[in-house]
C-alpha cells in the first residue's frame, strides 16, 4: 500500500530534493584522517554542549557544519536555540545516510504475512529503491506501505479465508505493485473472473498504487482521485490525499507551470475536504514542496522569516536545510547563510581539469582569505552587527590594513557581549607577537580564571598562554592540554545514547596514532598541544632534558621527551647528557631496563657507542623531533611499532639548521588541502593554537622567551642532525665526508668482538632494521651474513631464516 | 644459511624485474564523482550499495549521488556495515536478507564483479564469511566476487582462507600505527603473508606509498574527497615510480 507516514512535514521537502552539487561526507571504507583531539569544533562533549545551547557562546570555530554554525549567529543575535533545537541542529539533517532511519522493519513484515496466507516460502529480496539519474537510486517505498498491505491481507484472509481465489488474487496483485517498487514496467496479472466487490475496490486501490511506484504519475492522481470521490470504496478517505502525493511529486519532477498548477489545485481541494479526509494537516507541507521548486525566491523569503523568529522551532533543522539549498542558488545570499560561508572562507574548488601549480594554490588560498576578509569588514562596516566583527577578527591577520580598525572596535566589545570569548582569542591571536608577555599572561590568565570555559577553549587559551610562558613549569602548566572528547573508537562507535561527542554524528572516524595522550595506544586524556610540540621540538637539548624530568608531566610523555633527547645527545655525542638520559630511561622504559644500564656502565669510546647504538636498532621509533617519532609500546621489544630510520653520527655541522616546517604541526586540523604542504606553507601563516579550525587568520606561533634564549644553541645543535629520511620523488641525502653510520659501527664492532654475548642478538636487530626501511649499505645483508657464518646455532640466527634489505 | 638468504634474493630480484601492468579501478564512493576526464585511462568501481545490519534487521538504500563517467562501471560496490548501537542478532532470515540486499544492489549494469567492502572485528568475521558465502552462491557464473580487506587481515591472519572469493583487496592506507611496519615491508620489496592477498591492492590520494607490489595485479584508487583531476593523475605519477 502506498500510505507512508511523514514524521516531519518539511522532511518531505528536503527528502525530495537533490541537488547535484550536492556534498555529503565521504563515505571511505576505513577511518578517515586524525581528527585535532584537543580542539573541538563540533563543540565539545555532552555539558559543553548543552551549555553552548543553552547561550553560552565560546570562540565561534568557522569548520564546523553549516546548521552548528548557524547556532553561533542565532546567539551572537540573542535568539535562543535550548537543547531541543540544538540537537536537531548539531545532527545531520534529513537525508544523511549514517542516521538510523525508519526503513527498518518494511518489506519483511510484508513476507512474513503473505508467507503465513499463502503457506509458501518465499523469501525473494524485494527492492524498494528505484533508479535515478547517474547511477544513483531513489527510495520509493517506505515501510509504512509494507506494514500497511500486511494489515490488510491479514484483514481480508481473515474476512474471506486465506485459501480463497479472491485474497490469493489479492496477493499477486499487492506483488506486483511491490515489485513496481524497483521495476516501473511492472504490471497488474490480469483480473480475476467475477471479482468480489470488496476485491474489485482494492484491485483500483492497487492499480493506482502502482501507477505512483512506477512513475505515472499523472495516471495515480487519476486513479486516487477517482477512489476519493468512490462512496463503496474502504479507501476513500485517502483518495484526495495520495492523488495530491501524486500531483506533487509530478510537479517536482518536471516543473512546468501546468504541473505546478494541478498539484496546486489537488492541494486545494484537500484542503476543502471534510475533516475525516487523510491528509489535510500534510496540506501545509506539500505546498511548501512545490513552492521550493516553484517560487524559491518567496519560499526564501520565507524561511528567512522562520529562522529569524527569536523561539526555535523543532523543525528548524529541515527548514535551515531548505535555506541552505536555496540560499546558495539564490543571486543574493541570505544574511546568516553569508555569513558562514564568509567565515568559512572556502577556497573556491578546482574543476576536474585544472591542474595547479604550488604557487597558484598559495595564492587561491591567500585570495579567498583576503576577498572573504573585505566582505566581512564591509558588512560590519555597514550594519554594525557583532556577528560580521567575529567574521573579519576571524579572517585576518595582523599585518592587514583593516586589523587596526577591527582591534579597536574588538577592545570596545563588553564582556557581557555573546562574541566576547571569539573576539578575545582573535585579540591576542594578533597581537601575542608583539604584546609584551606579562601584559598577556594578565589578559589570558583572568580568562582562564573563568569556570564557564568550555574545554576545547579552554585548550585554545591555554595554548596561547603556553606562547608567553614565564618559567619552565609555567609552560609545562599550559602546554599540557585535555582531551575533548574521550577516547576515539575505531569502528565508528557511535550510540544514540552513550555518545561522547557530537562530531561522531558527522561520520568521522577517529584514528589517533600512539604517543599523543598519557595513556597506551589512542587511550589517556593529557597529552601535548600541538604548538607546544613545536615549541619543544626547536628548543635545545639541555631544555628538553630538563622538561623530560619535570614530575608534573605525565610519565609517558615523559619518556617521549626522553627518548627523542636521547636520539638528538647520541648525534651530538653529549656522553653527560647520554648517561643522565640513559639512566632516566631505565625508569621511564623498563623493558630496556638493561639496555639502558649497559650504556652507563660502558666504557667511553667504542664499547659505550656500541651500547647507544644498540638501543637505536631496538627502538624505530627513536627520532630527533616529537612530529617523527613514535612511543615504543607493548609487552615485548619486538612489539614496538615504526620503521626504522638511518642513523648518521656527523663529526662536524653538516645537517640542515631549519626545524620541521610548523605546516606539519597542524596536520590534523583544518589547512591547506594539497599536496604542496611541506616546505610551502610558510611557517608565519600556520595556526598551530586553534589548528586552522577557529578561522582563516595566522597565529604565528610565538616561542617563549624561557625557550628563545636557547634558539641559537638550537640551531647549532640541529647543524648536527643528519636525515636520511626524504621525499619519494628525491633521492637519498649523501652523508658528508668523515660521517660514522651507526649501523656500520655496530658491525666493526660485532666482527672485532665475536665473544661479546650481545652480538648475536644485535645482529638479529640489523636484519630487523635492514627489513623495515633503515638499511645503510645493505646493513640487514651483511648482519645477516655475519649472524649465519659466526653463530648459527643461536636463537637468533634460527629466528632469522632470511632476509629482506 | 647465508646462500639461501643469496637465493631468495636473486629469485625476488628476478621475479620483481618483469612488471607487468596493473590495471587501474577507481573507486566512486559514497559522494558527487565527476569522472569523465579518466576515459577509458582506468575502470571505475561503483558504490552501488549501502547496507546496515541492525539489531535483527536490515537496512539497504542504493546510491544517493551522481556519477559521471565516460563508460559503465565494471565494478559494483556494495558497502556493509553492522550498527554498533544494537546487538547484532545475525539470524537466518537477517543472514538471508542481507545477502540478497547484496546482490540486489550489486546488480549494476556493465559491471562483471561484485565488491564487497566489509569491515568486521575479530568477534565479527564469522558474520563475513558468511555473507560472502551466501552472496557467492547467488551470483551469477560470468560474475566474480571481491571483497575488500584491512591490509593487517592479510598478514597474520589466516581466516580469509576461507573466504569464498575471487579477489582480495587489502587497503594500503588509514592502517594506523599498525601499518607501519607493512608499509615500511612493501616499500622495501616485500609483500603480503598471504598469498590470496596478491592479486590486488588499493591505494589512497592521502597515503603515499614509495613502492608496492605490482605485476599486473588490480590496484584500486582511493580518494578522500569526490575525484579532481590533480588527485588523479598526482597518485598514477606517484606509483608510476613504484
Amino acid at each position: 500500500m502506498v500510505r507512508r507516514i511523514m514524521h516531519k512535514a518539511v522532511r518531505v521537502l528536503a527528502l525530495t530534493i537533490f541537488l547535484f552539487g550536492l556534498t555529503g561526507r565521504a563515505y571511505a571504507s576505513g577511518p578517515s584522517y586524525p581528527e585535532p583531539w584537543y580542539v573541538d569544533q563540533y563543540e565539545g562533549d555532552h555539558a559543553d554542549l548543552l551549555a553552548w545551547f543553552d547561550g553560552r557562546l565560546g570562540i565561534v570555530k568557522r569548520t564546523a557544519p553549516r546548521p552548528m554554525r548557524y547556532i553561533d549567529w542565532r546567539l551572537l543575535h540573542g535568539q535562543a536555540v535550548g537543547e531541543a533545537t540544538g540537537n536537531v541542529l548539531a545532527t545531520p539533517c534529513c537525508n544523511n545516510p549514517t542516521l538510523t532511519t525508519d526503513y527498518s522493519g518494511g518489506s519483511d513484515v510484508w513476507i512474513k504475512a503473505r508467507n503465513a496466507v499463502t503457506g509458501l516460502n518465499d523469501t525473494s529480496y524485494i527492492q524498494t529503491d528505484r533508479p535515478g539519474p547517474d547511477d544513483t537510486s531513489v527510495t520509493n517505498c517506505f515501510p509504512d506501505a509494507f506494514h500497511s498491505a500486511a494489515a490488510t491481507l491479514n484483514d481480508r484472509a481473515a474476512r474471506y479465508g486465506p485459501k480463497s481465489a479472491a485474497v490469493q488474487a489479492w496477493i499477486a496483485a499487492q506483488s506486483a505493485v511491490f515489485q513496481a517498487c524497483h521495476d516501473p514496467s511492472s504490471e497488474l496479472p490480469p483480473p480475476m473472473a467475477k471479482m468480489p466487490p470488496w476485491l474489485a475496490t482494492d484491485r483500483d486501490y492497487q492499480a493506482a498504487a502502482l501507477a505512483l511506484y512506477a512513475g505515472r504519475n499523472d495516471e495515480a492522481a487519476a486513479r486516487f482521485a477517482a477512489i476519493a470521490k468512490d462512496t463503496h470504496s474502504p479507501w476513500r478517505d485517502s483518495g484526495l490525499y495520495l492523488a495530491a502525493r501524486a500531483l506533487v511529486r509530478q510537479a517536482v519532477m518536471v516543473k512546468t507551470p501546468s504541473a505546478y498548477a494541478k498539484a496546486h489545485a489537488a492541494l486545494a481541494a484537500l484542503a476543502a475536504a471534510p475533516a475525516s479526509a487523510m491528509g489535510r494537516d500534510r496540506v501545509p507541507a506539500l505546498n511548501e514542496v512545490v513552492a521550493f521548486r516553484e517560487d524559491p525566491r518567496g519560499f526564501l523569503t520565507k524561511l528567512t522569516r522562520q529562522l529569524d523568529a527569536a523561539a526555535p522551532s523543532p523543525h528548524l533543522a529541515s527548514v535551515f536545510r531548505d535555506y541552505t539549498d536555496l540560499g546558495e542558488a539564490a543571486t543574493a545570499k541570505p544574511e546568516a547563510l553569508d555569513w558562514i560561508d564568509t567565515l568559512r572562507a572556502a577556497p573556491p574548488a578546482l574543476s576536474p581539469d585544472e591542474q595547479e601549480t604550488k604557487d597558484h594554490a598559495l595564492a587561491r588560498y591567500e585570495t579567498s582569505r583576503r576577498t572573504a576578509l573585505a566582505h566581512a569588514t564591509q558588512r560590519w562596516r555597514a550594519s554594525h552587527d557583532a556577528a560580521w566583527l567575529v567574521a573579519a577578527l576571524s579572517l585576518t591577520d595582523a599585518t592587514d590594513e583593516q586589523t587596526p580598525a577591527l582591534l579597536t572596535a574588538a577592545g570596545a566589545t563588553p564582556p557581557s557581549a555573546p562574541g566576547w570569548l571569539s573576539v578575545q582569542h582573535d585579540i591576542i591571536r594578533l597581537t601575542l607577537i608583539r604584546t609584551p608577555p606579562a601584559a598577556s599572561r594578565r589578559r589570558l590568565d583572568a580568562i582562564l580564571a573563568r569556570t564557564d570555559l568550555s574545554v576545547s577553549d579552554r585548550n585554545i587559551f591555554a595554548a596561547q598562554r603556553a606562547q608567553v610562558a614565564a618559567s619552565l613549569d609555567d609552560f609545562v602548566r599550559f602546554a599540557l592540554r585535555r582531551r575533548v572528547c574521550g577516547e576515539a573508537g575505531y569502528p565508528n562507535t557511535w550510540d544514540a545514547t552513550t555518545e561522547a561527542c557530537v562530531r561522531e554524528r558527522w561520520d568521522i572516524d577517529q584514528i589517533q596514532s600512539s604517543g599523543i595522550y598519557d595513556g597506551v595506544g589512542d587511550k589517556g586524556a593529557i597529552g601535548w598541544g600541538e604548538d607546544a610540540l613545536a615549541i619543544i621540538d626547536r628548543a635545545p637539548l639541555a631544555d628538553r632534558i630538563a622538561l623530560s624530568r619535570n614530575p608534573a608531566i605525565p610519565a609517558k610523555l615523559r619518556l617521549d621527551l626522553a627518548l627523542t633527547s636521547y636520539g638528538r645527545a647520541v648525534l651530538l655525542q653529549d656522553t653527560a647528557a647520554i648517561n643522565g638520559l640513559a639512566h632516566d630511561l631505565e625508569t621511564l622504559l623498563p623493558i630496556m631496563a638493561k639496555d639502558f644500564h649497559d650504556i652507563e656502565a660502558a666504557r667511553p669510546g667504542a664499547d659505550k657507542r656500541f651500547a647507544e647504538f644498540v638501543v637505536l636498532a631496538k627502538i624505530p621509533g627513536i627520532r630527533t623531533d616529537l612530529i617523527d617519532y613514535e612511543r615504543p609500546e607493548g609487552a615485548h621489544v619486538a612489539d614496538f611499532q615504526r620503521y626504522w630510520t638511518d642513523w648518521i653520527i656527523l663529526k662536524r655541522p653538516g645537517g640542515p639548521t631549519a626545524p620541521p616546517p610548523l605546516i606539519r604541526y597542524q596536520a590534523d586540523g583544518a589547512n591547506f588541502q594539497s599536496d604542496f604542504q611541506d616546505g610551502v606553507w610558510p611557517d608565519a601563516a600556520t595556526d598551530l593554537t586553534c589548528l586552522g579550525e577557529c578561522g582563516r587568520g595566522a597565529a604565528p606561533l610565538r616561542t617563549p622567551e624561557v625557550f628563545a634564549a636557547g634558539a641559537a644553541k638550537a640551531a647549532a645543535e640541529r647543524a648536527m642532525f643528519f636525515k636520511t629520511d626524504h621525499a619519494d620523488d628525491k633521492p637519498e641525502p649523501t652523508p658528508p665526508p668523515g660521517a660514522v653510520d651507526a649501523w656500520d659501527e655496530i658491525l666493526t664492532y660485532a666482527r672485532a668482538h665475536p665473544a661479546d654475548p650481545r652480538i648475536p642478538e644485535t645482529l638479529y636487530w640489523l636484519v630487523h632494521v635492514g627489513h623495515f626501511g633503515g638499511s645503510h649499505n645493505h646493513s640487514g645483508k651483511r648482519a645477516f651474513e655475519l649472524l649465519h657464518s659466526r653463530y648459527p646455532e643461536s636463537i637468533w640466527a634460527k629466528k632469522t631464516p632470511y632476509y629482506n634489505d | 644459511m647465508w646462500a639461501r638468504g643469496v637465493f631468495l634474493l636473486c629469485a625476488m630480484v628476478m621475479l620483481g624485474s618483469a612488471r607487468a601492468p596493473s590495471r587501474m579501478i577507481v573507486w566512486a564512493w559514497e559522494r558527487p564523482e565527476d569522472l569523465r576526464f579518466v576515459g577509458d585511462a582506468a575502470d571505475v568501481a561503483l558504490q552501488s550499495g549501502f547496507i546496515v545490519l541492525s539489531g535483527d534487521g536490515v537496512q539497504a538504500r542504493g546510491r544517493r549521488f551522481p556519477l559521471r563517467m565516460s563508460g559503465r562501471p565494471t565494478t559494483a560496490l556494495v558497502h556493509v556495515q553492522i550498527d554498533r548501537g544494537r546487538p547484532l542478532a545475525w539470524t537466518p532470515d537477517q543472514r538471508r536478507e542481507a545477502a540478497q540486499a547484496v546482490l540486489a544492489f550489486g546488480q549494476v549494469a556493465g559491471a562483471d564483479r561484485l565488491q564487497v567492502d566489509f569491515e568486521v572485528k575479530r568477534s565479527e568475521r564469522r558474520v563475513l564469511l558468511d555473507l560472502l558465502s551466501d552472496v557467492r552462491r547467488g551470483l551469477p557464473k560470468n560474475k566474480r566476487l571481491s571483497m575488500t580487506a584491512l591490509a593487517s587481515w592479510c598478514e597474520t591472519e589466516t581466516w580469509l582462507d576461507a573466504a569464498p572469493v575471487d579477489e582480495i583487496v587489502p587497503m594500503l592506507f588509514r592502517m594506523g600505527p599498525d601499518g607501519r611496519p607493512l608499509k615500511a615491508k612493501l616499500e622495501a620489496g616485500g609483500d603480503f603473508a598471504n598469498p590470496r592477498c596478491r592479486t590486488a591492492l588499493a591505494v589512497s590520494t592521502d597515503a603515499p606509498l614509495a613502492h608496492a607490489p605490482g605485476d599486473g595485479r588490480r590496484v584500486y584508487l582511493f580518494d578522500p574527497r569526490s575525484w579532481t583531476k590533480p588527485d588523479y593523475t598526482g597518485l598514477r605519477k606517484r606509483m608510476a615510480q613504484w
